[in-house]
């Protein structure tokens, strides 16, 4: 649950909530119908999003490669979910500071750059934005030197 | 592994993450982790209770008895420990590598409410760990002088250590909460490597100049 929400349910315990509290209750609704779009299309595309990315370090070690792979595929499904629920703290608690944890690799960089230029193709102009914070997010856990 | 076999799988992350690892039933009244076991948040008065009752029934064994009581609950941490990771990451808890074990540790402190525990392995070479704990809910702060008091954290982290590095390694307590300190502050190690700092506690040297002289 982002901030938001979770502020006005607590506005809520007090009193009815005013028209323009409503209406940002229905701007969280509406974003989250889009939001659950862009999600419903990462996870069918994951895939595609995954192999041309796979293809273009062939020649690393397959090993460190699929470390790094391993960390942002978890990377991606934990920012996607944190886009649905608009929750920057959910990608940090869930997701955040395993990722910081995690043996920093030069890979992580690349396939970093690689795959959100895959993203943003896939998603387009459209989706790429709603998902942009959160894989900020990611980048800055993973990508450390 | 290829891509396709790592899409079509789970991918473990963060076992102790908040949120996920404690859940609550207010129905039944439990709390229970991620697999179903049955947690319980002791509140603070208790632990004060248990320690009081020890002091007032057996006395100057207090320290023993709750040591030994760490000691326990040690061995039962790290068989839990090691069966929940195992099942979780999918490879024995041997397999994880140290860096995953130490963030699996410290979430573990972190998400039951036991303080944030700190690993320093910046005196290894002198053969002794360094394990800070920051909030511990086991000591009252600045109860007064006298020797370190977080004798159930002692007996935990002997035990716990043991059964890591299969060797008979002692814990000694070199700062406490209850003497005015920061954190709690121990060091692990064996215990010809550690007599020194017995030594040292029980002559009621402070942390810094300990730390201070193990580095030299």
């Amino acid at each position: 649950m982002n901030g938001t929400v979770r502020q006005l349910l607590n506005t809520a315990e007090q009193r009815y909530l005013e028209a323009a509290e409503q209406q940002q209750l229905w701007q969280q609704f509406h974003g989250l119908t889009n939001r659950l779009t862009v999600y419903e299309h990462i996870r069918t595309q994951e895939a595609q999003i995954f192999r041309p990315v796979t293809r273009q370090v062939a020649h690393a070690d397959e090993g460190a490669v699929l470390a790094a792979l391993r960390d942002w595929v978890g990377a991606l499904r934990g920012a996607a979910l944190a886009m649905v629920l608009d929750d920057p703290e959910f990608f940090d608690q869930r997701v955040g500071q395993w990722l910081r944890s995690r043996p920093s690799s030069p890979l992580h960089g690349t396939l970093g750059q690689l795959l959100q230029a895959q993203l943003q193709t896939v998603l387009g102009a459209q989706e790429w934005p709603l998902l942009a914070p959160y894989w900020d997010q990611a980048q800055r856990c993973l990508c450390r030197s | 592994m290829n891509l396709d076999t790592l899409l079509n799988q789970p991918v473990p992350m963060d076992y102790f993450a908040p949120g996920v690892y404690v859940q609550g039933d207010l129905e039944l009244g439990t709390l229970s982790n991620r697999r179903g076991n049955r947690l319980v948040a002791i509140p603070e008065h208790l632990v004060r209770g248990i320690e009081a009752g020890l002091v007032q029934e057996i006395g100057k064994a207090t320290p023993l008895v709750l040591q030994r009581c760490g000691r326990h609950w040690g061995q039962h941490l790290f068989a839990r420990l090691a069966e929940e990771l195992a099942e979780y990451y999918g490879k024995p808890l041997a397999d994880l590598t140290m860096q995953e074990f130490i963030y699996c540790l410290t979430r573990c402190w972190q998400v039951h409410g036991w303080g944030q525990l700190h690993l320093d392995w910046s005196y290894s070479a002198q053969g002794l760990i360094l394990v800070s704990i920051h909030n511990s809910p086991w000591v009252r702060p600045q109860t007064g002088p006298g020797q370190p008091a977080a004798h159930v954290e002692v007996g935990l982290l002997e035990v716990l250590f043991r059964q890591l590095t299969g060797r008979e390694v002692q814990c000694v307590q070199i700062a406490c909460v209850s003497l005015g300190h920061g954190m709690n502050q121990f060091l692990i190690g064996l215990p010809e490597r550690l007599q020194p700092v017995v030594d040292w506690v029980q002559s009621g040297m402070d942390a810094a100049t300990i730390l201070q002289r193990l580095a030299t």
